[in-house]
């Protein structure tokens, strides 16, 4: 008994999520809404109780269908492969329908602490639990379509994958400095940004502009790293690309296309959003100042390419300048 | 244009700084040649790759791909070349499928040849093709190397230890499919490699570069007599290593 205790004790280990999800998102439902809210809503679940239950039920087995899929195909892959089925895969299937079994108790218990009815509040616990119940029930023994399996093995059949695609395209190359970005842009990196930021405030500092500035240095953050990326991924895209024929301005609008739309976009919202400001830089002269540094980020990243693409294969520049042609054979058009 | 040999190398001379790496290396590959390219470590051999493949500016000489030479019309014979690059070029944030895409469309094909699609398959790499190249072992990107180098049927297929990471079976299909396109006479294949017993089976040539240039060259009967006798390739190499040797220390 102790050690299937301990068992359990372990799998729920691996997912702090869901303590802390038990413990977070009840807390800012009853935060969020009064307990009179929390009453009426209650007695509107309780009045249409069997509608309650369906959707509660169906939402259990949708989830635990998909999330035992998931944890099947995931196990296919593990060494413990030939193990019975471990309680960590039935903890995953069911995390999703205990974090809504949590609010929805959270939820009764408010209201009924507000004055919901003792007979309302019984019939929508057991309803909900019996639904959490059949719905759980339903989704894990539910038979469901065998993942594809793939093994990492020479001596048994894969199936292919449906979904390839077989079009050449250059433009797939503008996801390559994104990648680049979000590497560089994960939450350790911008929470020690906005440290930064929040220790340069002073003290005193109201908490609207606090906000400001924080988004504003998120903001910032992001089109510096998204140009620093552009510039970064460049020289590596020129190398690698260098034994095909691919010309210089072909290779710089596919690296760059797609980082310039994005900075582009986040200009714009950000343009939209400080007219709705109380600030200083207003209309022309804020439209003025984020086209500058659109077409600041665009000069970089042509620059930067034009660089790779010189360095990526001497022979284009050296070459021809100091060497006569080996065959008459009209112009080089290697200019792109 | 098509009597041209698929590689004509004249006189490739190729110094860093002081120190010379090549030093008037000469070499013609016919149309439906495979030539292994053999050496010690630091020979030159990946050096003479990268100047065919005009990512290094030679000194001196002159590299002809399908009689195009590469100094003047870069564009044009780079059209014609397969260049297999090393494993750890390869763009490691974008996915396998994303690399074949890019690079067919850098070729300027419409699409992947299904020849390569299916040669992907036979290497079990397909279902591993949606997956960043990071993930990859050092093997599967070997072989994702060699499919960019397949792309758009080259003329010249230039390879630089590619069957370096393959598991047996993906090398011996590779080997066969490279040997089935050099026999339909669809392209030429210069292999730099240190495995023997690809170039005692499957090479027409083979040649030897020590300290910059070719000293010595073996022809395919002189290949089948070597995989024939006891003596092997490696014994052969090392005698030619040693007369070389001893001749520099007479002069």
């Amino acid at each position: 008994m102790q050690s299937r205790w301990l068992q359990w004790r372990n799998a729920l280990r691996r997912h702090p999520s869901i303590y802390a999800a038990l413990i977070i998102v009840p807390a800012a439902f009853v935060w969020g809404c009064s307990r009179g809210a929390a009453r009426a809503l209650m007695q509107q679940a309780a009045a249409h109780w069997l509608l309650t239950a369906s959707v509660f039920a169906a939402l259990c087995a949708a989830s635990v269908t998909r999330a035992r899929a998931r944890a099947q195909q995931r196990q296919l892959h593990s060494w413990l492969a030939a193990l019975p089925v471990s309680n960590r895969l039935v903890v995953a299937a069911v995390r999703v329908p205990l974090l809504a079994l949590g609010i929805i108790l959270v939820a009764v218990g408010t209201a009924w602490g507000a004055g919901l009815s003792a007979a309302a509040t019984a019939l929508l616990l057991s309803s909900i639990a019996g639904a959490g119940a059949l719905g759980v029930g339903i989704g894990w023994y539910w038979p469901h379509r065998q993942a594809p399996l793939i093994p990492p093995s020479w001596y048994t059949r894969i199936r292919r994958s449906r979904q390839a695609s077989r079009h050449a395209w250059v433009w797939g190359l503008g996801t390559w400095p994104l990648a680049r970005s979000q590497v560089w842009g994960r939450p350790r990196i911008t929470a020690r940004q906005l440290a930064l930021v929040a220790l340069a405030m002073p003290l005193g500092t109201p908490a609207i502009q606090a906000l400001l500035a924080m988004g504003a240095a998120l903001i910032a953050a992001y089109l510096l790293r998204m140009l620093a990326a552009t510039v970064r991924v460049a020289f590596p895209a020129a190398r690698w690309l260098a034994p095909t024929p691919i010309g210089f301005v072909r290779l710089t609008c596919a690296l760059i296309w797609l980082a310039l739309l994005r900075q582009l976009m986040v200009i714009a919202l950000l343009l939209l959003f400080v007219r709705a400001l109380p600030l200083a830089v207003r209309g022309t002269q804020a439209l003025t100042r984020g086209a500058g540094c659109w077409l600041a980020s665009l000069a970089v990243s042509v620059a930067a390419c034009a660089w790779a693409y010189a360095r990526s294969s001497p022979d284009r520049a050296a070459l021809r300048a100091r060497r006569a042609p080996i065959q008459a054979g009209g112009e080089s058009s290697d200019a792109g | 244009m098509r009597d041209e040999p698929a590689l004509e190398i004249r006189g490739l001379r190729v110094a860093f700084g002081e120190r010379r790496v090549l030093e008037g290396v000469d070499l013609t590959l016919r149309r439906g040649e495979w030539l292994a390219l053999l050496g010690p470590n630091g020979a030159g051999k990946t050096t003479m790759l990268r100047a065919i493949a005009g990512l290094l500016a030679p000194s001196a000489g002159d590299v002809l791909i399908g009689g195009v030479p590469v100094s003047t019309h870069a564009r044009e014979a780079r059209a014609l070349l397969g260049f297999g690059c090393a494993p750890e070029q390869l763009p490691g944030l974008l996915t396998g499928r994303q690399c074949l895409q890019i690079y067919a469309a850098a070729k300027g094909l419409g699409a992947p040849e299904s020849e390569v699609i299916e040669l992907a398959s036979s290497f079990r790499l397909d279902a591993l093709l949606d997956g960043y190249v990071d993930t990859y072992s050092t093997g599967t990107r070997q072989k994702l190397a060699v499919l960019l180098s397949l792309l758009g049927t080259p003329t010249l297929l230039v390879l630089d230890e590619a069957f370096n990471g393959l598991d047996p079976a993906s090398s011996l299909i590779l080997k066969r499919h490279l040997r089935a396109a050099v026999d339909r006479g669809r392209c030429s294949v210069l292999l730099a490699t240190h495995a023997l017993d690809v170039v005692e089976r499957y090479a027409d040539r083979a040649a030897l570069l020590l300290e910059g240039r070719l000293v010595h060259e073996w022809r395919a009967p002189e290949l089948a007599a070597l995989r024939a006798s006891s003596q092997g390739l490696e014994t052969a190499i090392a005698e030619v290593a040693a007369a070389v040797e001893a001749s520099r220390s007479r002069s």
